[in-house]
């Protein structure tokens, strides 16, 4: 499998920032691929996927100087089903994030954490983990129109999604019910009589379904308005 | 609608004939006996020149039998002869040359009631002869109810059943149809009024038509069953003549939406004062006493009748005027019916009777008339009132989403408020004190505790955002607000091999402020914290629970301990948390010794 990295991030301090937690991983820098930005990524992306064996791990942040970072994501996604990638993200909106993983992200990392939450996160995704926050489940709990107890909802629920409903499996939604509650995977792998690589896996399913819909969703709309056929 | 023409055409054809009746051909004859003579007197005849007669005329105040003798010259052919009598008043025998033809059951009290039954015989040898032959009636009747005979005819049998006919028809039929409409008619509208007491003139128009009951059933009575004397049933059946008058009044006031008190009342006591005077007049003033009722009710009808005209055709309903003319038309039998009783006019047909049925049918129409109209309205009201609900549903709608939309807002300025205010106390608290710190004493201040302090700003202002970013979405629970910091610590700790065990419990009802939920989260944070990075312990506990309106939060490791002299970064960190337990109004207190640190915070929730 490939050790190669892709790192998209327009400031050098965070690139550096990253090379070194990742370096504390065991990465040595010949194994990182770094852009500044969309188009450097895709054509440095293009190399790799074409002839080198793709990616171990794609870091893609979002604010870039000629575009969107959901948008390479989606390119990635496309190219690389398989592909872990992670959004790094300054203080984004919770909206930023859900985009991100509706467009085919993996997970996230937040810039301001710890460099040791940082790599914890790292060492989690490259292993095969599918990082998760209490607020992305209250977020898709939402989205659904199945808020959890103990909130009272403002937004209106009009807009609840069925369709991803109809996707999600019960599991699933007791899974996310208990990551909204601040329950760890290990926790919830305990509470459901699961091994929290199952949890994962799980965990997995629910962003791709996410994608998925929001992919099939893409081309009804487009459908509709007559931009496909 | 046939059968309102059918009657029509009746009512024209009985009035010619009546009118075309021939005189008897021969003499005619009457003379007195008293109520049980069987054969006829030898003296006393008297001519009478022409019928219907009436003896009161000749004989006035006389009770008893008349006998009236009839005599006619048959010539041949006597093959096609035939008699008809039209009535006699009440009952009697009938003879041709001595031979009986017919004997109503009682000649005596009480009296068979014949005066309304038109007879008809096929004459033929040998009782009817070439030549002379005589007709003996022997009439009973009383000098006060009209006592007589009516038209008699001999003639061709043809022309003559035609005759009979109608005047069955007439006096009989419609007798009893009219009887039979009356009391259909009347039970109805009493039972539509019973089930529906605002509609008095339903009310009333049922009370007119049971009043008039007797009167219809006079028509086909033939004996004055169920009272033993002519005068006891006679009473009722003038009684209910100004009683109906009076009801048909009280329904055209009220059909034509007027009360008049005052003058309904008059009307009822004159009515009493005319009906007491029918039972108690003697007999030889019933007759008085009955034109005396029939004039009234005469005035009370015609008067009503009017007024209906009056308040139909000015301003009146549809219904209201073509019921009015039907009104007036029964007015104008009535009168008829009146003059004929009265003797003024040679004519007794009753066509009160005919036109009463007209008008109920008339009613009925009406009354159908109204209810489809009704029925319309209804239609007509319930498609306005969905278009009304539709309305006041699309209004509601809107006014439920502009409300939200406020809520919305004022949530959304709330969070914005309370979020600077957060930043105030926390972020800034923090940052004038370090910046306080370093212009203190520059030199004292070394990178490790720069750093840390850049951290704690930062730490802080993530709680801040997270709870900034829940809120947004609605009011949360303690436990919601635990969640994100809950879910990164414990990722932290299995990072480093640390069994974390969080025993959260009874909190689900507990709401603080975002300024406590941020103390709280803050010192939960610290102690953590201090486990991870100074414990070197291999399991936290975490126990956080709602007993009985106090928050009890412990966090215990099973690490090295705390030494009360430690590095200055945690007696910061010690310091802050501190404050902010004082900030809570909880108290906090730190246990530590080899194996076993324990930090408790007790904060007295807010009873609601």
């Amino acid at each position: 499998m490939s050790e190669a990295i892709l790192i998209v991030d327009d400031e050098p301090p965070m690139q550096a920032r990253l090379r070194r937690i990742l370096a504390a991983l065991g990465h040595t820098d010949a194994t990182l691929h770094c852009a500044p930005n969309v188009a450097t990524g895709k054509a440095v992306a293009n190399a790799r996927l074409n002839d080198a064996g793709g990616f171990a791990l794609a870091l893609i942040d979002l604010g870039l100087p000629d575009g969107s970072g959901i948008e390479l994501i989606r390119w990635l996604r496309a190219r690389d089903e398989a592909l872990p990638i992670l959004v790094i993200s300054a203080w984004s909106t919770e909206e930023m994030i859900l985009g991100a993983l509706r467009a085919g992200a993996s997970g996230y990392v937040l810039k301001e954490r710890d460099d040791m939450e940082i790599g914890v996160s790292l060492k989690n995704v490259l292993k095969g983990g599918s990082p998760i926050d209490p607020f992305i489940a209250r977020r898709i709990l939402g989205l659904i129109g199945q808020p959890i107890a103990g909130t009272a909802v403002l937004e209106p629920l009009a807009a609840a999604d069925h369709a991803l409903r109809e996707l999600l499996t019960e599991r699933e939604l007791v899974i996310l019910t208990q990551v909204a509650e601040g329950m760890s995977n290990r926790e919830i792998a305990e509470s459901v009589n699961l091994s929290r690589w199952t949890v994962d896996t799980h965990i997995r399913n629910i962003y791709r379904k996410l994608s998925v819909k929001s992919r099939t969703q893409a081309i009804r709309e487009a459908r509709a308005q007559g931009l496909l056929r | 609608m046939a059968r309102f023409f059918a009657f029509i055409a009746l009512l024209f054809f009985v009035g010619i004939a009546a009118a075309q009746a021939p005189a008897w051909p021969g003499r005619i004859e009457a003379a007195r006996s008293d109520w049980n003579a069987q054969t006829p007197p030898e003296l006393g005849w008297i001519a009478v020149e022409r019928l219907p007669d009436d003896w009161n005329l000749r004989w006035p105040g006389f009770d008893g039998a008349v006998w009236y003798r009839l005599t006619w010259s048959q010539a041949a052919p006597l093959d096609d002869t035939a008699l008809f009598v039209e009535y006699l008043t009440f009952a009697g025998e009938i003879r041709v040359n001595g031979a009986l033809l017919a004997r109503d059951v009682s000649l005596v009290e009480p009296l068979s009631r014949m005066w309304n039954v038109p007879r008809y015989w096929r004459l033929s040898p040998p009782l009817l002869r070439e030549g002379e032959n005589t007709l003996l009636l022997r009439v009973s009747g009383f000098s006060q109810y009209q006592p007589g005979l009516g038209q008699v005819q001999v003639g061709g049998a043809r022309v003559i059943h035609e005759r009979f006919e109608s005047s069955r028809w007439l006096r009989q039929y419609l007798g009893f149809i009219g009887m039979a409409i009356g009391a259909t008619v009347g039970l109805f509208f009493l039972t539509l009024w019973l089930l529906r007491r605002r509609e008095t003139a339903y009310g009333w128009y049922a009370a007119n038509q049971i009043a008039w009951f007797p009167i219809a059933w006079n028509m086909v009575a033939t004996s004055p069953w169920p009272f033993a004397s002519t005068d006891a049933y006679q009473n009722l059946i003038e009684i209910a003549v100004p009683l109906s008058s009076a009801c048909w009044a009280m329904f055209v006031l009220r059909f034509c939406e007027r009360r008049w008190p005052r003058r309904e009342i008059a009307m009822w006591i004159a009515l009493l004062a005319v009906s007491l005077w029918i039972l108690l007049a003697p007999h030889e003033a019933k007759k008085s006493a009955r034109d005396l009722a029939n004039l009234l009710s005469t005035l009370v009808v015609g008067g009503a009748d009017v007024l209906f005209l009056w308040f139909a055709w000015r301003g009146g309903r549809n219904d209201q005027r073509i019921l009015s003319l039907f009104a007036a038309a029964v007015f104008g039998a009535g009168v008829h019916d009146a003059l004929g009783v009265a003797g003024v006019i040679n004519d007794t047909t009753n066509y009160a009777t005919l036109t009463e049925h007209i008008t109920v049918l008339g009613v009925a129409a009406v009354l159908a008339w109204n209810f489809v109209r009704n029925l319309r309205r209804i239609e007509g009201f319930n498609v306005e009132l969905q278009r009304s609900v539709e309305e006041a549903r699309t209004e509601l709608a809107a006014t439920l989403s502009r409300q939200h939309e406020l809520e919305l807002v004022h949530a959304r300025l709330g969070e914005r408020l309370s979020l600077a205010h957060d930043l105030h106390d926390g972020l800034g608290g923090m940052l004038i004190g370090n910046i306080a710190e370093l212009e203190h004493a520059p030199e004292q201040i070394s990178s490790r505790k720069m750093l840390d302090a850049l951290r704690e700003l930062r730490d802080d202002l993530r709680l801040i955002i997270d709870t900034a970013s829940a809120q947004h979405y609605g009011e949360h629970s303690l436990v919601q607000l635990l969640a994100p910091l809950r879910h990164r610590m414990t990722r932290l700790f299995e990072a480093y091999d640390i069994d974390a065990r969080w025993r959260i419990e009874k909190l689900g009802k507990v709401y603080l402020t975002t300024t406590q939920s941020l103390d709280l989260l803050r010192i939960l944070q610290e102690a953590l914290t201090n486990v991870l990075k100074h414990s070197g312990a291999t399991r936290v506990d975490v126990d956080l629970t709602n007993d009985d309106g106090t928050l009890r939060l412990e966090v215990g490791d099973n690490g090295r301990g705390m030494p009360a002299t430690d590095e200055q970064s945690s007696g910061t960190g010690m310091r802050s948390m501190q404050a902010r337990a004082q900030r809570l109004g909880a108290t906090l207190s730190l246990g530590s010794k080899p194996g076993a640190t324990l930090v408790r915070l007790n904060m007295p929730l807010p009873s609601n």
